[in-house]
């Protein structure tokens, strides 16, 4: 991508900020390509020993009636499911960040995620000691409420006078860091059961997914996805700082409410039905905005792609791994994209 | 009816910053704004582009008040450029484009590459067009920025201490590029700057703050050591060499 030196006449200009626009583009079709190779070889990863071409047939249609069930009931919603919560996460960090001009913002900077966590804990561990056990659609509802009550809160905290990023940042730190001390109270408090239903829905888990909750993801991710895109020039805008951004005509409050709306929905629906999957909302956009710059008419597909990649890539590894154990992605997204975080990092200093 | 006019402007943090200040600017001049640190400079130039809200007063710019117009309508009237601003991660070509964006509509289109290569030309930038901005030196990445703000079109360009950062070469060749661009566009520019050298060797009117309030205002003729020993406190010798006005510290 680095085009620099050489001296550039008047000519060429042009010529040579297409050449560099087209890297941007084969990066995308590389990233899809990746993200097509890795999904359908996700399909074949599990217990029963399926080959390719026999997955590959039961999704045409033409698989028995086990293989039919494996495939459409087990593997797929989780692909697609996996698919979709990444490209949330990773849209949720991508605007956070841009927003907030802060590479480390995240959903969970913001105390969203562990809110989310702290609902979850409430209907698993309080319900439950009040006698009332709480089914997976109570879970869910219960914890995407606490992750839209901290948006709240986020959004009011933002709009006070004078409330410039880095303000608001650490208020997101500080109620991040309350929503994890209630959660550790809450914890503390419950019994063995509860506690161990309580710390593995907090590991993310793709299985979970239903297709119900597929389409609410999707339909979330994508209709956020296409207001971000519409967006996409005061994003820019907003990459050179509020206070630029407010010169060239965006409306910077507005921007940062929608952005921290935006974020919280996605993130508050993502948790809610695979719990926490960390890392990615960071990570997807930190590493495409290395990788092509940060012009959002193409850090918006490529982030996209890429927090999909990642989320595919990390949940086959946690099945294939210990086999037949399955892993916490969440944990194999921090691990492996910690990893690439720090070479990527060094590499381009 | 003057360009921009600028009527009973006060506005208080916890204290009262700009106190009941009142001037015209006409089109196509360009005007230093001068005072110490902390005379409301900033302040002024931010309430010229609604960064800040006068606490009472208003802004009008071609007749029209700027508490009504919406911000994309601002932004096709005046430009500004902070005194810190940051690279985006981004190439220089892109972050000009950037500049652009208040008058796109869906995307950009032809016209808008068009303008950003022109503007690249105009200021010389073509040896580092593409080059991600986060690499340039200071001098380089403050002509990109100028440039950004120039793609927008203005009328009035509002720029806050364009030159601190820059060595006497730049410095000179950065208020050269804008003198001569805006001449030619008949863009009015308001500068706040510290070199009063500077200020004296391309500004048309001079713009003295002192206290929140405009101490004086017109052209060289108010640059004298006594105006300069009431603003900034020093004694300074005022000469004409080669036929312009200079100060030196005495
Ligand atoms: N957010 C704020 N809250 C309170 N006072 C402020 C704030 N911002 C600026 N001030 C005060 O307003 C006064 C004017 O500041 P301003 O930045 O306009 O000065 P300036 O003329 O631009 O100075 P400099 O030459 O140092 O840039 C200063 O006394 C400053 O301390
Ligand atoms: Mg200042």
């Amino acid at each position: 991508m680095d085009l620099r030196g050489g001296c550039i006449t008047e000519k060429d200009l042009r010529v040579k900020y297409a050449a560099y626009i087209n890297k941007k583009n084969v990066f995308l079709l590389f990233l899809l390509i990746m993200l097509c190779i890795t999904s359908i070889a996700s399909l074949n990863i599990g217990s029963s020993n399926m080959t390719v071409g026999q997955s590959i047939m039961t999704l045409l249609g033409k698989g028995s009636k086990q293989f039919n069930h494996i495939v459409f009931n087990i593997r797929l919603p989780r692909v697609i499911g996996g698919l979709f919560v990444g490209m949330s996460m990773a849209l949720s960090g991508m605007i956070i960040q841009s927003t907030l001009n802060n590479p480390l913002a995240s959903p969970s900077t913001l105390g969203i995620s562990n809110a989310s966590a702290f609902g979850a804990n409430i209907a698993l561990i309080v319900f439950s000691t009040m006698g009332i056990t709480s089914t997976p659609i109570v879970t869910s509802a219960v914890s995407f409420l606490a992750a839209m009550l901290c948006m709240i809160l986020v959004i009011g905290i933002s709009n006070i006078k004078g409330a410039g990023k880095t303000f608001v940042i650490l208020a997101g730190v500080a109620l991040n860091s309350l929503f994890a001390a209630a959660i550790t109270v809450i914890q503390y408090l419950a019994d063995e059961t509860q506690l161990a239903t309580a710390v593995s829905w907090t590991f993310g888990d793709l299985g979970r997914i239903t297709y119900p909750q597929i389409k609410i993801v999707s339909a979330t991710t994508l209709l956020s996805a296409l207001v971000v895109y519409m967006m996409r020039w005061s994003y820019n805008a907003m990459d050179m700082g509020e206070r630029t951004a407010h010169s060239i005509g965006v409306n910077t409050k507005n921007m940062r409410n929608i952005s921290i709306f935006l974020a919280a929905l996605n993130t508050g629906v993502s948790v809610a039905f695979v719990g926490m999957i960390g890392f990615v909302g960071l990570l997807a956009p930190q590493i495409t905005k290395r990788v092509i710059g940060e012009d959002k008419r193409y850090m918006l597909p490529g982030t996209l792609l890429m927090g999909a990649l990642v989320v595919i890539l990390s949940d086959s590894m946690a099945r294939s791994l210990w086999a037949p154990i399955v892993l916490p992605v969440g944990a194999i997204t921090s691990f492996l994209g910690a990893l690439l975080f720090l070479y990527i990092l060094f590499k381009k200093r | 009816m003057n360009f921009l006019e600028v009527r009973d402007l006060t506005f208080k943090y916890d204290r009262c910053i700009l106190n009941h200040i009142s001037f015209d600017v006409e089109r196509g001049s360009f005007i230093s704004l001068l005072g110490i640190n902390g005379a409301g400079k900033t302040t002024l130039i931010k309430n010229l582009n609604k960064l800040l809200k006068p606490t009472c007063g208003s802004v009008f710019i071609d007749g029209l008040n700027i508490a009504d117009l919406k911000s994309k309508a601002l932004a096709q009237k005046m430009a500004y450029v902070d005194q810190h601003c940051e690279p985006a991660k981004n190439t220089v070509f892109d972050t000009i484009l950037v500049g652009r964006v208040p008058h796109i509509n869906a995307d950009v289109v032809e016209e808008d590459y068009q303008k950003t290569e022109e503007i690249i030309n105009k200021l010389n930038l073509q040896d580092y067009a593409l080059r991600e901005a986060d690499t340039l030196s200071g001098g380089e990445f403050q002509k990109v920025v100028m440039a950004r703000a120039l793609a927008q079109e203005p009328k009035l360009l509002l720029l806050d201490e364009p030159t601190s950062n820059l060595d006497i070469k730049n410095q000179v060749e950065v208020m050269k590029l804008i003198k001569e661009y805006c001449e030619e566009k008949n863009i009015s520019v308001i500068v706040s700057i510290h070199d009063i050298n500077l200020a004296l060797q391309f500004s048309d009117k001079f713009l003295m703050m002192k206290n929140g309030e405009i101490y004086r205002y017109g052209d060289e003729s108010i640059i004298t050591a006594k105006s300069i020993k009431d603003v900034y406190k020093i004694d300074v010798d005022v000469i004409r060499h080669k036929n312009r006005k200079s100060i030196i510290l005495n």
